[in-house]
C-alpha cells in the first residue's frame, strides 16, 4: 500500500489537484501535500528543545547535559541528545476569498474549481505552518467576512480550521476591502498574512487594503489562483460570456480573441505582480491545473525570510 | 464589357454563401459561465472596432474573391481602347478552315481559335467596325459589323474542309478596311497556319496607300496531332470509265503515317473493295464494271483527327466507247493517242460517230460532233475556216507572228487533263465572232489572257461562263477547236503527259460526257451551261445564278448540277486538300510574310504559339 505522500511512486505536492482528488478529503489531501513538501524540504524549519520532541542527533561538546537521552546511551552506548520542535511567536493568517467566481472550473469533470484548489491549499499551509509551531488563524469572506478563527496552535486547531474550510459554500460578489481592513484590525501581532483569492477584483480597492496590512508591519502573500481556462480561451466560434457574480454578459468570437485574450490575461498577471511587488506584497501564481508545490514553496520562503 | 460565357455568372448564386456565413456567425452563439469576463472586456475594448472591421474585411474579401472567380468564369473582358479613342476599323481574318477540324483532347481546334478571336473581338472599342473573314468561308460577304454582332458572327461560326487562304484573305482585308472611313485600321489574323494556308507562290503584293495598315498575328497554342488522309482516288487514270469494262481506281495516303493504311472503297452504300496503301501510301485496286450512267463513290479510312481528309469522294460518268473517225493528216503523235485509246476499248475507230479532224480538210467531212486541230500549215487556213463555218462554228483562225515569246496554259476545263503551265511555243489567233453572240466556251486559256481551245454547239455545257448556245432552232454540232497542231514544234502537249487525258477528255466531251473534275474544298465551281440549281452533298439545292460559277464548296462530297427539268448536266467532285508533312508556320513567320504592307507595323501576340 502506498504512502499519503506517495501515492503514485510520486510525491503528493507534486501532483495536480485532479490528482489528488482522488486521495481522499480535504485533511487527507493536506497531509499529503505537507509530507511531500516537508520531505522537499528535507528539515522543519525550526527545532529547539522546548515543547514538542523532532528527533536525535549526536552529542557535541558545549550541549546541556539535561538533554542527553539516557535511554538511548542504554541501548547503544552512545551519547545523543534530544530536540525538540519549538513552538514560535509567529502569527499566520489564512485569508481565502469564496466569492462567486472562485467556484469556477474551465473543466468540472477534471479540474477542480479554484475554491478546491484553494480549499485545499489552505489546508495544507495551515497544517505545514501549525507544524513549525507558528499559531494559524483563517479567514474567510466573499463581500464581507464570513467565518473567523483566530490564531492559535496545535492539532486540534488544525482539526477545526479544516472543518471549516470543508463547509464554506461559496459566497456572491468579491470585495476585501472590508474583510482585510477587518482582518487588519483583529491581527494585533505581526504576522505572515496569506490571501488565497483568484483576484477577479478591483486592482485599487486590494492594494489599499493590503497597503493596510504592510503599514500594521504583516508580511503579505498573495496567492493567485488560476483556471488553465482563464489564462487560455477554449473552444471556437461565437460565445456569449456570462460573469457569474455580476451576470453581465459578454458576446465574444472566441477563435478571433483567443490570442490577443492570452496577451491580455499576461499582462494584467503582470499587472498584479508589478504593483503588488511595488506595495511590498508577494505574488504568486497558481495554476490550478499544476501541481500546489511552488506554492508551498513560496509561503515556505516568506516563512523563513521571517525568522 | 463583355462575357464569352455569360452563363457562368449563374455562378454568382455563390455570392449569398459568404453572406449566409457572416449573419449566421451574428446568431449561432452559446451561452458559457466566465468569471474573467474584466480581462475579456479589456481585450474587447482594444479589439472589438478592429475586429468588426477585420470581419467586414474577410466579408468583403470573400465576396471579391468570388465576384472574381465568377467574372473570370463568365470570361469578363475589357476594351483595351479607352472611351475617348476613336472608332477603329479592323479586319478580323478567323481561320475556320481545314486544320480547325482537327480535334484536339476533347474537342475540335475550331474552339480554340474561336476563343482567341472572341477574346480579341472583346478588346475592341464599342464604336469599333469589325469586318470577320472566315478563310474557311470566302465566299461569304463580310458587311461591318458592330462588336456585338461581331462576337455573335463568331459564336456561330462552324469549321469547313476548305485550306483557307490567308494571303487572299489579308488582301481582302486591306481592300475592305480601305474601302471603308474608320480609323485607326488594322487586321487581326488568327490561325492555326497550318501548311497550305500561305500558298507558296507568295502573297499579293501590297498596294501603296499613305495609311499602313497594322497586322497582329495570333495562333492558339494548341499542339496539333499528325494528320493522314486520302489525297487521291482517280477513277481510270482520270479518263471516263468505259461501260461494261473493268474499272481502276488509284489511290494514295499522304500525311503520317502514310504507309500499311487499310482502306475502304464504296460506291453508292455498297462496299466494293478493300485495300491497304504500299510503302508510298499508294494502291491501284479494280471496281467491278458498272453499267451505262454515273459512278459515284468514295474511299474512307479508319479516322484520325482530322476526319475531314479521311475520305475522298470520286465521280465520274460511265459511257460507251464512242466510235471516232480519223480524218485528214492527224499526225503521229495524234494518232499514237487515238490508236492506244482504240487498244484499250476506250473509243472504236470508224465513221458514224465523232469526226477527228487534223491538217488540211478532207472534203466530205460529215457535220457531227468534231475535234478540230489547226494544221500545222497555215496555208491550210482558208480551208479550215471554211470547215468551221461548215460545222456552224463562229470562230476563226488567224496566224500570229512566229518570233512571239512563248506562253502556258494558264487555265483550262480539267475534263482536258492539260497540265498547268504547258509551254505553248506556236498557235493561230482565235478570233471571235464579231457580233459576240453564240461565242460558245473557251476551254484553254493561256498566260497572255487569249484562248487556246474553244467549245462551241452541241448544247453541251462545259466549264466556264454557263453560256448556252442559243439564236438558232437547228443546233450545230458540238465542236472542239485547238488553236496549235499536235507538233512538239508548236507546243509540248504531243510529248506531255497530258495528251492522252487530253485527247480522250476531249472526246469524252464530245461524246457527250467527261470525266468529273475534282477540285480542291473552297474552289468555286464552273457550272454547266444551262445549270439552274446545285446540288450540295448533303442533298440541299441551291439557286445556281450562272454569273461566277458555284463558290460555297466548303463540304467535301459530289455536286450535281441540275437544269430547270431536274435533269443532271454534269457533277464536280469536292474534297479536302491532300494532306502534307510540312510543320506549321509560327505567327512570326506568317507576320513576317505580310510585313510588305507600307509602313506597316508588325505585331506578334504574346504567348501564342512560338
Amino acid at each position: 500500500m502506498s504512502s499519503p505522500s506517495d501515492p503514485r511512486g510520486r510525491r503528493a505536492d507534486l501532483l495536480t489537484p485532479e490528482q489528488l482528488a482522488a486521495l481522499g478529503g480535504l485533511e487527507f489531501q493536506a497531509r499529503a501535500i505537507v509530507e511531500g513538501a516537508l520531505l522537499g524540504l528535507h528539515r522543519s524549519p525550526k527545532r529547539g528543545f522546548s515543547s514538542e520532541f523532532a528527533e536525535h542527533r549526536n552529542y557535541r561538546p558545549g550541549d546541556e547535559i539535561r538533554h542527553v537521552d539516557w535511554r538511548m546511551y542504554a541501548r547503544s552506548d552512545r551519547y545523543y541528545v534530544k530536540q525538540y520542535q519549538d513552538e514560535t511567536n509567529l502569527r499566520a493568517y489564512l485569508l481565502l476569498d469564496v466569492s462567486a467566481s472562485m467556484d469556477w472550473s474551465s473543466d468540472p469533470g477534471r479540474i477542480p474549481s479554484k475554491l478546491q484548489v484553494a480549499r485545499l491549499l489552505a489546508a495544507a499551509l495551515a497544517l505545514l505552518l501549525l507544524r513549525q509551531g507558528d499559531r494559524t488563524g483563517l479567514g474567510i469572506f466573499d463581500g464581507t467576512i464570513r467565518s473567523w478563527l483566530a490564531p492559535r496552535g496545535g492539532r486540534g486547531h488544525w482539526a477545526e480550521l479544516a472543518r471549516r474550510l470543508r463547509d464554506t459554500a461559496p459566497g456572491t460578489a468579491t470585495d476585501p476591502s472590508e474583510a482585510l481592513r477587518t482582518a487588519g484590525l483583529k491581527l494585533r501581532r505581526r504576522g505572515l498574512v496569506i490571501l488565497l483569492s483568484d483576484l477577479l477584483m478591483e486592482q485599487d480597492a486590494l492594494l489599499r487594503s493590503l497597503g493596510f496590512l504592510r503599514h500594521r508591519g504583516h508580511q503579505v502573500v498573495v496567492l493567485h489562483l488560476m483556471d488553465p481556462g482563464e489564462r487560455d480561451l477554449q473552444g471556437r466560434g461565437q460565445v456569449l460570456f456570462r460573469d457569474p457574480e455580476t451576470g453581465d454578459e459578454l458576446r465574444v468570437d472566441v477563435t478571433e480573441m483567443r490570442r490577443r485574450y492570452r496577451v491580455e490575461v499576461e499582462e494584467a498577471v503582470a499587472r498584479w505582480r508589478g504593483r503588488l511587488g511595488g506595495a511590498g506584497v508577494e505574488h504568486h501564481l497558481v495554476d490550478t491545473g499544476q501541481p500546489l508545490e511552488q506554492a508551498l514553496k513560496a509561503v515556505v520562503r516568506a516563512r523563513g525570510r521571517m525568522g | 464589357m463583355t462575357f464569352l460565357a455569360p452563363l457562368l455568372l449563374l455562378a454568382a448564386a455563390a455570392l449569398a454563401v459568404p453572406l449566409l456565413l457572416h449573419l449566421r456567425r451574428q446568431r449561432d452563439t452559446r451561452v458559457e459561465a466566465f468569471p474573467a469576463l474584466r480581462y475579456l472586456r479589456s481585450t474587447l475594448r482594444e479589439r472589438t472596432r478592429m475586429v468588426r472591421l477585420r470581419r467586414l474585411l474577410l466579408l468583403a474579401l470573400r465576396l471579391l474573391v468570388l465576384t472574381l472567380l465568377v467574372l473570370a468564369g463568365a470570361r469578363l473582358v475589357l476594351p483595351l481602347a479607352g472611351g475617348d479613342q476613336p472608332p477603329a476599323g479592323v479586319a478580323l481574318i478567323v481561320d475556320n478552315g481545314l486544320s480547325s477540324l482537327s480535334v484536339v483532347g476533347e474537342e475540335r481546334a475550331l474552339e480554340a481559335v474561336r476563343e482567341m478571336a472572341m477574346e480579341a473581338v472583346a478588346r475592341l472599342g464599342v464604336d469599333d467596325r469589325v469586318w470577320v473573314l472566315a478563310t474557311g468561308e470566302p465566299w461569304r460577304p463580310a458587311p461591318p459589323l458592330d462588336r456585338e454582332a461581331a462576337a455573335a458572327r463568331i459564336r456561330t461560326m462552324d469549321g469547313t474542309a476548305v485550306t483557307g487562304d490567308l494571303d487572299a484573305a489579308v488582301s481582302r482585308a486591306r481592300a475592305l478596311l480601305r474601302t471603308g472611313s474608320a480609323e485607326p485600321r488594322r487586321i487581326l489574323v488568327v490561325s492555326l497556319l497550318a501548311p497550305g494556308t500561305l500558298p507558296s507562290s507568295g502573297p499579293p503584293a501590297a498596294v501603296e496607300d499613305d495609311t499602313p495598315i497594322p497586322l497582329l498575328v495570333g495562333r492558339p497554342a494548341l499542339d496539333l496531332p499528325t494528320n493522314r488522309g486520302v489525297a487521291r482516288a482517280q477513277v481510270d487514270g482520270g479518263l471516263a470509265p468505259r461501260a461494261g469494262r473493268p474499272i481502276s481506281l488509284s489511290v494514295q495516303v499522304t500525311g503520317e503515317p502514310q504507309g500499311g493504311q487499310p482502306f475502304r472503297v464504296v460506291v453508292g452504300d455498297e462496299l466494293v473493295s478493300r485495300g491497304v496503301t504500299d510503302d508510298r501510301g499508294e494502291a491501284l485496286v479494280e471496281l467491278p464494271p458498272q453499267g451505262e450512267g454515273w459512278l459515284a463513290g468514295r474511299v474512307e479510312l479508319d479516322p484520325d483527327p482530322l476526319r475531314a481528309d479521311d475520305v475522298r469522294h470520286f465521280a465520274a460518268p460511265v459511257l460507251p466507247p464512242p466510235r471516232v473517225d480519223v480524218r485528214g493528216d492527224p499526225g503521229r503523235y495524234l494518232q499514237a493517242a487515238v490508236d492506244l485509246l482504240a487498244e484499250r476499248e476506250r473509243i472504236e475507230p470508224g465513221p458514224g460517230g465523232i469526226s477527228l479532224e487534223a491538217g488540211r480538210p478532207v472534203p466530205g467531212a460529215p457535220s457531227a460532233p468534231t475535234l478540230l486541230l489547226a494544221p500545222s500549215d497555215p496555208a491550210d487556213l482558208g480551208g479550215v475556216n471554211r470547215r468551221l463555218r461548215e460545222l456552224g462554228v463562229p470562230w476563226t483562225l488567224e496566224p500570229l507572228a512566229d518570233h512571239l515569246p512563248p506562253v502556258v496554259v494558264d487555265r483550262s476545263d480539267p475534263r482536258l487533263g492539260l497540265p498547268q503551265g504547258l509551254e505553248v511555243r506556236r498557235r493561230y489567233r482565235l478570233m471571235p465572232p464579231s457580233n459576240g453572240s453564240d461565242a460558245g466556251i473557251e476551254v484553254a486559256v493561256l498566260s497572255d489572257g487569249t484562248p487556246w481551245a474553244i467549245l462551241h454547239g452541241g448544247g453541251m455545257g462545259t466549264a466556264g461562263s454557263g453560256a448556252a448556245d442559243s439564236g438558232s432552232e437547228e443546233r450545230s454540232p458540238a465542236v472542239l477547236l485547238l488553236a496549235s497542231p499536235a507538233d512538239p514544234v508548236w507546243s509540248d502537249l504531243p510529248t506531255s503527259v497530258g495528251m492522252l487525258p487530253f485527247v480522250s477528255g476531249a472526246l469524252d466531251i464530245l461524246a457527250g460526257g467527261a470525266a468529273t473534275p475534282d477540285v480542291v474544298a473552297g474552289t468555286p465551281l464552273a457550272l454547266p451551261a444551262g445549270t439552274t440549281e446545285v446540288e450540295a452533298p448533303d442533298g440541299t439545292r441551291r439557286a445556281a445564278d450562272g454569273i461566277g460559277g458555284f463558290a460555297e464548296t466548303g463540304r467535301p462530297g459530289i455536286y450535281g448540277f441540275r437544269d430547270e427539268t431536274g435533269a443532271l448536266l454534269g457533277t464536280a467532285v469536292v474534297n479536302a486538300a491532300a494532306p502534307t508533312s510540312e510543320p506549321f508556320l509560327t505567327p512570326a513567320q506568317a507576320a513576317e510574310r505580310w510585313d510588305r504592307e507600307p509602313r506597316g507595323r508588325l505585331i506578334v501576340v504574346p504567348g501564342c504559339g512560338e
